[in-house]
């Protein structure tokens, strides 16, 4: 017969309930005299021992909600949440350099995490906040095989006004289309004259649509109004930032209507002041000026689609229509329809002509976002790795804890709390650092991140949010490691004691950092030499001391000009021409004369005789560029990529290229000559130079030169001895005296390609300090484990000592325990590395090569930075004298 | 069965009223509830125990362990003066709304009727 073990039934009863978080010591007591009672009153019913304690047992241990106050876990986290915050403060303080290093790392951790957060919410805002933007898309063209982010006018620069608004009116008029709007942007200088004050303004606006323009692009007045700005033509508006320009901080109190703005001769009503446009909007302008000319030989043109219409749909419909909006461009050969560009997509995905401003790059977003994900994963695992090694002396505190009743998510509740307690305290180091550090980070990457910040309430919220979601990842591992130990093996043994030997999961993670550091050092490494090799790359040109200035002037002032500056005795040459170092522009259309065949790919560059000279441009015409004055009034030279293809496609010899006839723009023929197309003379050829950045291969190229050009809009001075202000002040002397542009713009070559590379070099200094903080947060790991466990094998250490070994074999023995790890972190981050700068890499036409000593040299700093991170750890834990840390125990 | 709410407001006095009979222990007070309620209150250990803490800590009642013949421990609440006083309150809060519903329901019922309930 079987016997019921009422105190067995007993213990797992209490032990079930205290698993299920009733812990409260006199509840539970009370708890188990009321089982007894029932259990003794279902006795006295003649129910089995065994049955009437199960009854009792349902009975007792029922969950309640009736009053509120019986509601198990919340009465329970209230109960034992000041103890568990506690024990977390109490470890915090106990391993206070540790968790130091935690500290630290994690404020990095959430730091660059919530920048990243920042930097991708910005770049990805672009033109979001729009209203309706979903349905609003920019028109551009595709014009010979180029797309363009604008189109022309019917009759380019001399439309008349009412032909300047075909396009506009076209659109609206097209089933689909709810609006449609137009302006275009000058980004050079002009001088404003308002409120008796004259300054140059760049970004100026032209627009002959005001009101759509206000209404499409939804701006806020500040002062004054749309309908006043659309009333009628002349009107101008300012931005805040451009009012304050002129009116200083007390822009709001100044009476606008009795106030002119003029350019030029023409004059403007000042209508409102507007918010400044959003740092993350595909365009930016300082003055809109609403005039009924729009002076380009094109626009800008947007439209807002109806609800419900496709962007496919509407594109199509307007080229089959188009004929109405543009018969100029409907009727030609090398039109290829409209390209409709949703507003939201513009600044990532645009690769177009003339686009307003540089458009971002998804692959930039991508590797920011990588690499704080690699300083958040060498956080966690620091984390980890630190938290296990220092909780192991834990292990009584845990076995005590089981013993009691504890459960395991009880325990690991513990750790999960102490490590979101510290990454919550770290927010406001992260939010202070963030505070010092926004501006900075605008200024390097061209942002407007502080602004975004300012105007995102829930960011800060999301602050949060990242530090307990750190705080959790961070410590899953060791929580749950620790907590699901068997209670014997916590009293049997000491965890700390096994730190140092096995727990391959640490081993796995340290190979992990490993994998991370190399990669980024590669990284970092790759990106540099790629972007030094662009800006020591042979572009085919003189780049050192050349600049270039406006002239906006005929022959005979540029004579004058160039003769003065000639006198200076820094000046080596003055040339005219176009400023190298460009965005691509637009191509032509070409054919052998006698032949059929008709290319779109060439680009056309004017200069002077001297400016070849200057630029130290070669050519097959060294005696013209010597002497200009014996040189004829003009020839077409072409470079070397379309010689060669030329001579091979129509197998022609050098010597029979030269003399051939080349005609420019075969489409066209003009109606009174009946003459097909420009047709040149090939007068000589030119090496290849580029023009462009190095993203771009060279293609075909026409050079005009002239010996007088007609008229000049841009100098281009060489100079020596003497550095770029003192050439700037000399040359601006003799501008003014000559009373040239009023706007004195300058450029200077080397800075022309810097910028084209603006976006690279910004890249490559967010890596090498994202590399840094990368290495400084697995360093710091680094040293915090190896202390740990060298303190923890203090007693290894000694006993060693005593047995011989010097300090050398113990320095070498724990820096060997790393070399195996770093092996396999190498053999694994060189392939990933690999490919992913492959793919960076094959953006550009002109690139380095993936040496593998590069590699090689990513994993020796890591070597490097790790044997001195050990090595410095280790030997104070060697130098202590052995006698002393034997009785340590 | 007894709502919730009312199960809440009830607990308090009715514990207070049970303990104005004598001394007692969870275990009966839960019968005895049980009994006078006819099965409609059917209150839990998980519940009673800690309002009877809550109520203890308030000063309203007192607790004392006992041994009992069996050897094992039982603990005994009593009513406190601040508990009687406590109670008087509660008694003439509840014996009002009971006054009120009497007078509403035992005159004139067709009274409690709703617009909508009358059409």
């Amino acid at each position: 017969m079987n016997t019921f073990d009422l105190d067995g039934a007993l213990a797992n009863w209490r032990q079930n309930l205290v698993g299920q978080g009733t812990t409260d010591p006199a509840i539970l007591a009370e708890l188990e005299s009321a089982l007894y009672d029932r259990y003794e009153a279902n006795l006295l019913k003649d129910m089995p021992p065994a049955e009437a304690f199960d009854q009792a047992r349902l009975r007792v241990s029922q969950p309640t909600s009736e009053d509120g106050i019986g509601q198990r876990n919340g009465w329970s986290l209230g109960y034992l949440l000041p103890n568990y915050l506690k024990v977390t403060f109490r470890n915090l303080r106990s391993h206070s350099g540790y968790n130091l290093i935690n500290f630290l790392c994690l404020a990095l951790a959430i730091f660059t995490t919530a920048l990243a957060g920042l930097y991708l919410h910005y770049e990805t805002s672009f033109d979001g906040a729009l209203p309706e933007v979903d349905r609003k898309f920019r028109v551009g063209m595709n014009l010979r095989s180029q797309g363009y982010s604008m189109l022309s006018f019917e009759d380019y620069s001399s439309s008349e006004a009412a032909t300047q608004l075909k396009m506009v009116e076209g659109l609206e008029a097209l089933r689909g289309v709810e609006q449609a709007t137009q302006f275009q942007t000058f980004t050079g200088p002009q001088l404003v004259r308002l409120n008796g004050r004259e300054l140059a303004a760049e970004q100026l606006l032209h627009t002959n649509t005001a009101a759509s323009f206000c209404d499409y692009f939804a701006w806020s007045f500040l002062r004054g109004s749309a309908a006043d700005f659309s009333a009628a033509p002349f009107t101008a508006v300012l931005t805040k930032a451009q009012a304050e320009r002129f009116f200083g901080t007390d822009w709001r109190s100044t009476d606008l209507s009795s106030l002119t703005l003029s350019i030029d001769t023409t004059d403007y009503t000042v209508a409102g002041i507007i918010a400044n446009p959003p740092a993350n909007s595909h365009f930016t302008f300082n003055i809109a000026l609403h005039q009924p000319l729009i002076g380009y030989w094109g626009p800008r043109l947007y439209l807002k689609a109806a609800p419900g219409e496709t962007m496919a749909g509407l594109r199509e419909r307007i080229n089959e229509n188009f004929s109405t909006i543009h018969t100029r461009l409907a009727g030609d050969d090398l039109f290829g329809g409209v390209i409709l560009q949703p507003l939201r997509s513009i600044h990532l995905q645009s690769d177009l002509l003339y686009e307003l401003k540089p458009p971002g790059k998804p692959a930039y977003l991508y590797l920011i976002g990588l690499i704080a994900l690699v300083i958040l994963l060498l956080t966690l695992s620091n984390y980890t790795n630190l938290s296990v090694a220092m909780n192991a002396r834990r292990a009584r505190e845990i076995g005590m804890r089981k013993v009691f009743g504890a459960s395991t998510g009880q325990i690991a509740g513990q750790f999960l709390l102490e490590a979101v307690v510290l990454s919550c305290l770290t927010i406001p180091v992260a939010l202070l650092a963030l505070y010092l550090l926004l501006p900075h980070f605008d200024a390097l990457m061209g942002t407007g991140l502080v602004e975004v910040a300012k105007g995102f309430g829930g960011y800060w919220w999301l602050l949060v949010l990242i530090a307990l979601v750190v705080g959790l990842l961070a410590s899953v591992y060791p929580a749950f490691f620790l907590a699901r130990q068997q209670i014997l093996g916590l009293f049997h043994r000491k965890l700390g004691a096994t730190t140092g030997q096995r727990l391959p999961a640490r081993k796995v993670i340290i190979t992990l950092q490993f994998v991370l550091l190399i990669g980024l050092c590669s990284l970092a490494l790759f990106v540099n030499r790629q972007l030094r090799f662009l800006l020591d790359k042979d572009l085919g040109y003189e780049t050192e001391q050349i600049l270039y200035v406006n002239l906006n002037a005929d022959s005979s002032r540029f004579v004058t000009f160039r003769d003065q500056l000639l006198r200076l005795p820094e000046v080596t040459g003055v040339g005219s021409g176009d400023p190298l170092g460009q965005n691509p522009y637009n191509q032509t259309t070409y054919q052998l004369a006698g032949t059929a065949e008709t290319f779109d790919d060439a680009n056309n560059v004017y200069f002077d005789y001297r400016s070849l000279d200057l630029l130290e441009i070669e050519t097959s015409i060294p005696e013209y560029v010597a002497n200009p004055d014996d040189a004829p009034a003009q020839m077409v030279l072409i470079n070397r990529t379309l010689a060669e293809r030329l001579k091979n496609r129509f197998q022609l010899s050098d010597t029979e290229l030269i003399g051939k006839t080349i005609i420019q723009e075969p489409e066209y023929t003009d109606e009174a000559t009946g003459e097909v197309g420009f047709p040149y003379v090939i007068g000589g050829t030119f090496a290849d130079i580029n023009m462009f950045s190095l993203r771009e291969r060279v293609d075909p190229m026409f050079m005009t030169v002239y010996k007088n050009p007609r008229y000049v809009y841009w100098a281009a001075i060489r100079y020596q001895h003497a550095s770029p202000a003192e050439i700037l002040a000399k040359v601006r002397t003799e501008y003014d005296r000559l009373n040239l542009d009023k706007a004195f713009v300058h450029e200077f070559l080397r800075t022309n390609l810097r910028q084209l590379y603006e976006e690279e070099a910004r890249i490559a200094t967010l890596s090498t300090y994202f590399s840094l903080a990368a290495f400084l947060t697995a360093v710091l790991g680094l040293i915090a484990l190896t202390a740990y466990l060298t303190t923890v094998r203090r007693r290894e250490i000694g006993i060693r000592r005593i047995l011989g070994a010097s300090q050398g074999d113990i320095l070498r023995r724990f820096n060997l325990e790393y070399l195996p790890l770093l092996g396999i972190g190498l053999v694994i981050a060189v392939p990933l590395a690999w490919l992913g700068l492959d793919w960076w890499l094959s953006g550009f036409a002109y690139r380095i090569s993936l040496h593998p000593v590069v590699f090689l040299l990513a994993g020796l700093i890591t070597l490097l930075v790790t044997l001195i991170a050990v090595s410095v750890v280790t030997i104070r834990a060697a130098n202590a004298i052995p006698a002393r840390v034997l009785s340590e125990n | 069965m007894t709502p919730k709410v009312l199960v809440a407001a009830s607990t308090k006095p009715l514990v207070l009223s049970i303990l104005t009979h004598g001394k007692n222990y969870g275990y009966r007070i839960i019968q005895e509830i049980e009994i006078l309620s006819a099965g409609e209150l059917a209150w839990t250990d998980a519940m009673l125990y800690p309002v009877l803490k809550r109520m203890e800590k308030e000063g309203l009642i007192s607790s004392h362990w006992v041994k009992t013949e069996s050897g094992r421990k039982r603990k005994y609440y009593e009513i406190t003066d601040l508990g009687r006083e406590k109670l008087a309150e509660e008694r003439r809060q509840w014996l009002n709304v009971n006054r009120i519903f009497a007078r509403l329901w035992g005159t004139d019922a067709a009274s409690f009727l709703t617009p909508n309930d009358a059409s």
